[in-house]
């Protein structure tokens, strides 16, 4: 009788065939997780953001301890409110310095779920987040008291990718004569009704994701899909890049949102290279 | 001579000669087959499983690498918090209100800072994505209507020029109010219609009426006027300028002043 063939049952009949398989099957595994998971997941991620910026020294350490021993919850309820006043403070910072820059920016309230595009730091489009996810790392950059100082300062664009080209040219060629002319003209305009989904990678290891809340189509998702596996492609070189320059990669702290597909292709389009990018936590 | 897949006898797995020598184990297999004519199966080389065992390795790995912010974001989420040293007195309340007073006092200035750089007169907002205008006046919409922006068309001329007609995008300020603006055709105006280019100055170039009953120009030679064509009102047609209805346009042209403000995204 012939039995099931599986992993387990592989090389049984030599154990030392077995255990080589299983070793160099898992070794090579390991060592990639160790060195692109672990290991950037446990040491300092915001390696590029700038570090945590102290308000008030403490007198002593003595006394910092005593006093977080002695907190009672008026007083944690006024330091939450100190708190919230700094990052109000970071994000002012923030939006001051793009409305100083002679260019498009981003502002994303999560506050007020919208996203608002900004020319000068006047907004021009409000658009509203259906839906919005922040990655874990964020967490832990409160947690390490250097969400203010990042938040401080506007993120600048460094990279991005699409689902839509940038600016949707199409190519003429100067009609011969007017009759060429009129048979050129009475062709309709094309529409565009792409899907549309981006990530910007903006500086201090911040990248973006744009989705549009509407389903997309059998078209829009083939492109999604190669979309997506592109984003993969740049991620691993760069990984590899970081490996290959004894470096460790760094985690980026990812943020998603939801708008219309309008909405995402009018931000798209309008951001330039370079562009800002404030938030409102 | 039939060939067929060899798979390990049971009993020869829990049998205790299995834990003899691979030599062994391996001789007594083959003498089992070989009664039957069928294909003799080798022992497994430990340097052939290794080699397996490394491509497959390396398949995952592959795996891993490609999937690794991924896989980040779950460690992220089950590592626990690493918590910064405490660098504030909480228990200081007198402090910490005092510190209050101090951020308010700022944040007040910051946000006195950022509306004094906010527009103050009317200002004009074109959207090219969705070729919409929004007229606003002290941070409210004053006016919305329909308009026309440019097509993104690039035209190749025969002798090797171009021109791509798109609106430019960011913060401009009307530079000049015309009434009753006369159109003085540019190059590619006859080379799109295939019509031969005349001298600069030929009298076949000024066109009367087919930029409505107001223009305002906001650098470049691009202008906000009216239209012959409405039915393309709110598509993406024009070479540069923005097209508004008669109506859009008087309302926009009266309310805007020289150096108003036209924001286009």
């Amino acid at each position: 009788m012939k039995k099931k063939a599986s992993l387990f049952n592989l090389y049984r009949g030599s154990r030392k065939a077995r255990i080589l398989f299983l070793l160099l099957l898992i070794l090579p595994v390991l060592v990639v997780y160790v060195a692109t998971v672990l290991l950037p997941g446990l040491t300092n991620p915001f390696e590029d953001a700038a570090p945590p910026k102290v308000t008030v020294e403490p007198k002593d350490k003595d006394a910092v301890l005593s006093a977080s021993a002695e907190e009672t919850p008026e007083s944690k309820e006024w330091s939450q409110k100190l708190a919230y006043l700094e990052r109000d403070e970071a994000f002012w910072n923030s939006q001051l310095q793009l409305a100083k820059r002679d260019s498009f920016n981003l502002l994303l309230d999560f506050s007020d779920s919208a996203a608002i595009l900004q020319i000068k730091g006047v907004p021009v489009r409000k658009c509203k987040m259906h839906r919005f996810n922040i990655g874990y790392a964020i967490g832990h950059l409160t947690a390490q008291g250097g969400l203010n100082q990042w938040l401080s300062s506007p993120f600048i664009l460094q990279r991005e990718f699409a689902t839509i080209p940038k600016a949707p040219i199409r190519i003429m060629q100067a009609p011969a004569d007017t009759n060429e002319a009129n048979a050129t003209n009475s062709q309709e305009i094309p529409l565009e009704n792409n899907d549309v989904h981006f990530t910007m990678e903006f500086d201090r290891n911040l990248t973006v994701t744009v989705e549009q809340v509407q389903r997309p189509t059998f078209k829009g998702r083939m492109r999604k899909a190669l979309y997506d596996v592109r984003r993969s492609l740049i991620s691993t070189k760069e990984i590899l890049q970081s490996l290959k320059n004894l470096k460790m990669p760094h985690q980026r702290v990812w943020i998603e949102i939801e708008i219309t597909r309008e909405d995402a292709k009018a931000i798209y389009r309008a951001l330039p290279q370079k562009a800002g990018l404030v938030m409102k936590l | 001579m039939s060939s067929e897949s060899i798979t390990f006898p049971s009993a020869l797995e829990n049998s205790p000669k299995s834990n003899q020598s691979e030599a062994a184990s391996a001789e007594h297999l083959k003498a089992e087959i070989e009664q039957d004519g069928a294909t003799v199966a080798k022992p497994p080389s430990p340097f052939k499983a290794g080699c397996t065992g490394f491509c497959l390795g390396l398949i995952l790995a592959a795996a891993t690498l490609f999937t690794a912010p991924i896989l980040r974001e779950w460690t992220f989420s089950v590592l626990p918090y690493v918590k910064a040293a405490v660098t504030r007195n909480s228990a200081d309340i007198g402090m910490i209100r005092q510190q209050m007073l101090q951020l308010e006092k700022r944040l007040s200035a910051l946000k006195k800072k950022y509306n004094s750089l906010l527009p103050r007169e009317p200002y004009l907002i074109v959207d090219t994505s969705e070729n919409r205008i929004t007229l606003m006046s002290k941070n409210k919409v004053q006016h919305q209507g329909i308009c026309s922006t440019g097509s993104y068309v690039l035209l190749k001329a025969t002798d090797n020029r171009q021109w791509i007609f798109k609106t430019p995008r960011g913060m401009y300020r009307v530079l000049g109010k015309v009434e009753y603006p006369v159109w003085r055709m540019p190059d590619w105006a006859f080379i799109e219609e295939g019509r031969p280019v005349p001298p600069p100055n030929s009298p076949e170039r000024y066109e009367e009426g087919v930029l409505g009953q107001y223009a305002m120009s906001f650098g470049d030679g691009y202008l906000i006027h009216g239209t012959l064509y409405k039915r393309f009102l709110g598509m993406p047609v024009t070479h540069g300028c923005v097209r508004l209805d008669d109506e859009d346009l008087r309302t926009v042209y009266h309310a805007m002043h020289l150096g108003s403000k036209v924001f286009i995204y």
